[in-house]
């Protein structure tokens, strides 16, 4: 795929910055000029949502790229805010995003797995802030990710998306547990300090009551509203039907019209409705009616406990709640374990008989190589691609190793899907890195990906043998 | 309603009448049109469709035994039904009590054993010669005796044998309309009690239960809780109660949605099946795979699936096929 421009419009102004197929350089000589914007402002017009640079939202211009796939189809994107539309041989197709982003960027990339898309950005678009340091997962730019198990879950076609649904439940569950088991905690605080208060047995008595009442009646109140729910559907259903003025012919030929005394089953499925509401709405009469002398008697049975603070409050109602912190201690055992099985059912998943993991691996260890990475940081052992120990690397090292990972990415799914990306770099010389080390990954890339566009920002100038230099020497736009 | 042995006469008494409304309504129930409790003329005013009226005086007393007051209750209703009697529109006149012996006279009490309902010309001689004499010493000059009716309602005790011929009364109309009962007896009886009871304290006379109000609560309350039916076998029980619980939001609100409905019912129209027994449950396992796409929901397995299309539609035809007994039977 190639950018070939951008048009950047707000009101009367606009801009256009062409690009060429090869490689682009976005280069000002002084730091925060927009080089990062113009990038920015490439991926949103794909789609994607990327936060606005300082000054300058992104939602208040008008963007229109133009394209040419990997089949050689000319695409015209255009964006604003969330309005989308992609236009080929003068047809437009209109997209609301992000409700639609999978949609509209199968056409752009021309894949339609989701899977690999959700993926996509964080292989070839590195961002000025942490991009550099996204290895194998982690958010390419906003709340875009990247996770190289779902990378490669998609590149060779394993689905897990069950495991996933099952794994993100079970997480909730722990979550609420959790909160459970704190609760708990704080309640044995507040025992230990004889911070606990005690209540008139009576009045506790009522309130459990209450409680169970109030427990009775909030399903009933539930199926009440749904009943009303029911009846308004079905009477603008009926509404409509009568709307429509229809007459059918009786057997002997004389015109009926079709209304909701002639729509045959339509007054008993109404009556019906409004029975059931009515014995339901007299269950809650009645249990609101036991509520309200409960309440009496409760107000009148109360001893006068002051609650001065908010905490008191608090901690009186925290006292009276019922955790059998035994079990919930059990449940977050037996979650623990599901999911740390559903966790090792996804990687056995991904990783059992995959080439694409032995490929991954090779082309990260040669690229290292020629960068100069020590074997040490990059081991043998092919699961190396999926390391967790990022505490490890640092600086330089990380940098080069970070390069090598999202070339073997790009490499990757052009093997497995023919795209070729853009390659989208910002910054490419970080602080720490040295020159020589920045001209090997430029060389490269120029080596290895020809057949690919490349845009880079920088404040410095590189080696290439052919370019296309944007400037940018005071603002991006000036509007 | 106050039930059991503190109740006093006069809170025994409304109840009393609450139930001989319903009894009465119930007694009358396919020409009945609408009842009234404490009506403007009578204690209970039954409104029947061909314009008539049966109306009725209520007496009671906690020891149904005690007929030391019976004639005296015998003259006071008397005395409002001639009242009554003015009315073009009398079909009866009814004195209904729960007096084992409601003529103070011992002879006469082999006549009244249980619930009865005796006409004037049923009466045995000594009955009909009370009445006549109440009649002519106070001149209740406008009661046409062969419109008089004596009914006994067995109603004494406490706690759930006060109300045993009631509950007889209802489960022979749950019969009549073919309803199954499935132990719901009760349960509707204290639906209609409530009903009774607060149609009793409306302050507005123009206010009464009609049949409609009176049968639609029983349909859902049956409805509501219907036995499973025959293509349920192949699950387990566990499962179905499961499957019941976890999707009664999409089987309520699919079986009430009209839109949905009515395309069920509309094919099943134009089913045929050779045994009109079995023409549901044949519907049901030939035809439920027609409504899969209205049913798509996320994370369910096709047999669950299937097990949650066929309860929605034996729930609608089920409740069609109920509705249609009732009103050919009672005249809805």
């Amino acid at each position: 795929m190639k950018l070939v421009s951008l048009n950047v419009r707000k009101g009367m102004f606009e801009k256009i910055f062409q690009f060429s197929t090869n490689i682009n350089l976005v280069f000002s000589e002084a730091n925060s000029v927009g080089k990062t914007t113009l990038l920015r402002m490439l991926i949103f017009s794909l789609g994607y949502s990327i936060p606005s640079t300082k000054g300058l939202d992104l939602n208040k211009y008008e963007f229109v790229l133009k394209i040419i796939t990997d089949s050689n189809k000319e695409l015209d994107l255009f964006r604003f805010h969330d309005y989308y539309s992609i236009s080929y041989n003068k047809i437009e197709e209109v997209f609301s995003l992000p409700i639609d982003l999978y949609d509209a960027q199968s056409k752009i990339f021309e894949i339609s797995n989701k899977v690999i898309l959700s993926n996509l950005l964080g292989t070839f678009y590195i961002d000025q802030e942490k991009g550099w340091t996204l290895l194998n997962r982690g958010k390419a730019i906003g709340n875009n990710h990247f996770n190289i198990e779902s990378f490669i879950q998609g590149l060779s076609n394993r689905d897990c998306s069950e495991l996933y649904v099952r794994q993100g439940e079970i997480k909730r569950q722990i979550q609420k547990y959790k909160h459970m088991f704190n609760i708990a905690q704080y309640q044995k605080e507040l025992n230990d300090l004889n911070e606990n208060i005690a209540y008139d047995a009576e009045t506790e008595n009522i309130q459990k009551e209450l409680d169970l009442l109030a427990f009775e009646r909030k399903p009933l109140e539930n199926e009440e509203n749904r009943l009303k729910k029911v009846l308004k559907k079905n009477s603008t259903f009926i509404k409509y039907i009568e709307d429509m003025k229809l007459f059918v012919q009786a057997p002997d030929k004389s015109n009926v019209p079709v209304n909701q005394q002639t729509l045959v089953g339509f007054v008993d499925s109404n009556e019906y409705i409004i029975s059931k509401r009515k014995l339901i709405n007299e269950q809650i009469v009645n249990i609101d009616r036991k509520i309200n002398t409960l309440k009496s008697r409760l107000e009148s049975e109360q001893t006068l406990v002051q609650m001065e603070t908010l905490i008191q409050n608090f901690d009186s109602n925290i006292s009276k709640i019922n955790i059998d912190v035994r079990a919930v201690e059990n449940v977050l055992i037996g979650l623990e374990k599901e999911r740390k099985k559903i966790a090792t059912q996804i990687a056995d998943s991904t990783k059992s008989n995959n080439l694409i993991i032995v490929e991954l691996h090779e082309m990260i260890s040669t690229y290292c190589k020629e960068f100069g990475v020590d074997e040490i940081y990059v081991t043998s052992k092919q699961d190396y691609i999926f390391t967790s120990d990022l505490k490890s690397l640092s600086g330089a090292i990380f940098h080069k190793i970070v390069f090598a990972f999202k070339l073997a990415y790009i490499k990757s799914v052009e093997k497995y899907t023919g795209i070729s990306l853009p390659i989208i770099l910002d910054s490419p010389s970080g602080r720490e890195i040295e020159k020589i080390n920045v001209d090997d990954m430029m060389r490269v890339l120029e080596r290895d990906f020809y057949n690919h566009q490349i845009i880079i920002a920088s404040i410095h100038k590189y080696d290439f043998s052919l370019f296309n230099t944007i400037e940018i020497k005071d603002k991006l736009l000036g509007f | 309603m106050p039930r059991g042995s503190n109740a006093s006469a006069s809170a025994f008494g409304w109840e009393f009448q609450s139930n001989a409304a319903i009894i009465l309504m119930l007694d009358n129930i396919k020409e009945a049109e609408a009842v009234r409790v404490e009506g403007s003329t009578e204690d209970i005013e039954v409104y029947l469709s061909n314009g008539k009226v049966i109306y009725s005086q209520a007496k009671s007393a906690i020891n149904s035994d005690d007929n030391s007051n019976a004639i005296a209750k015998l003259k006071a209703s008397l005395r409002t039904l001639n009242g009554a009697s003015r009315l073009s529109n009398v079909h009866k006149l009814v004195h209904i009590t729960n007096l084992v012996d409601p003529f103070n006279d011992i002879t006469s009490v082999p006549y009244f054993v249980g619930k009865t309902q005796l006409s004037f010309s049923d009466l045995p001689i000594v009955c009909k010669t009370i009445i006549h004499e109440l009649i002519e010493q106070n001149q209740y000059s406008n009661i046409e005796e062969q419109n008089l009716e004596i009914h006994v309602l067995p109603f004494h005790g406490d706690g759930e044998n006060r109300y045993k011929f009631i509950k007889t009364a209802v489960y022979e109309f749950l019969d009549l309309v073919g309803l199954p009962n499935n132990g719901l007896g009760p349960k509707i009886l204290l639906i209609w009690q409530n009903l009774f009871f607060a149609n009793a304290s409306q302050q507005d006379l123009n206010i009464r239960i009609t049949k409609k109000d009176l049968v639609w609560p029983v349909v859902v309350t049956i409805c509501e809780n219907d036995q499973d039916a025959d293509f349920l076998n192949e699950y387990d029980d566990g499962e179905i109660d499961e499957i019941k619980s976890k999707y009664s939001l999409v089987i309520n609100s699919s079986s009430e949605c009209f839109e949905f409905t009515t395309k069920v019912i509309y094919d099943y129209s134009n089913f045929t099946c050779p045994m009109q027994k079995e023409k549901i449950n044949s519907f049901i396992n030939t035809n439920w795979n027609n409504y899969i796409d209205d049913f798509i929901i996320d994370g369910v397995d096709s047999i669950t699936r299937e097990a949650v299309i066929k309860l929605i539609i034996h729930k609608i035809l089920m409740k069609r096929q109920r509705i249609a007994t009732i009103r050919r039977t009672i005249n809805i």
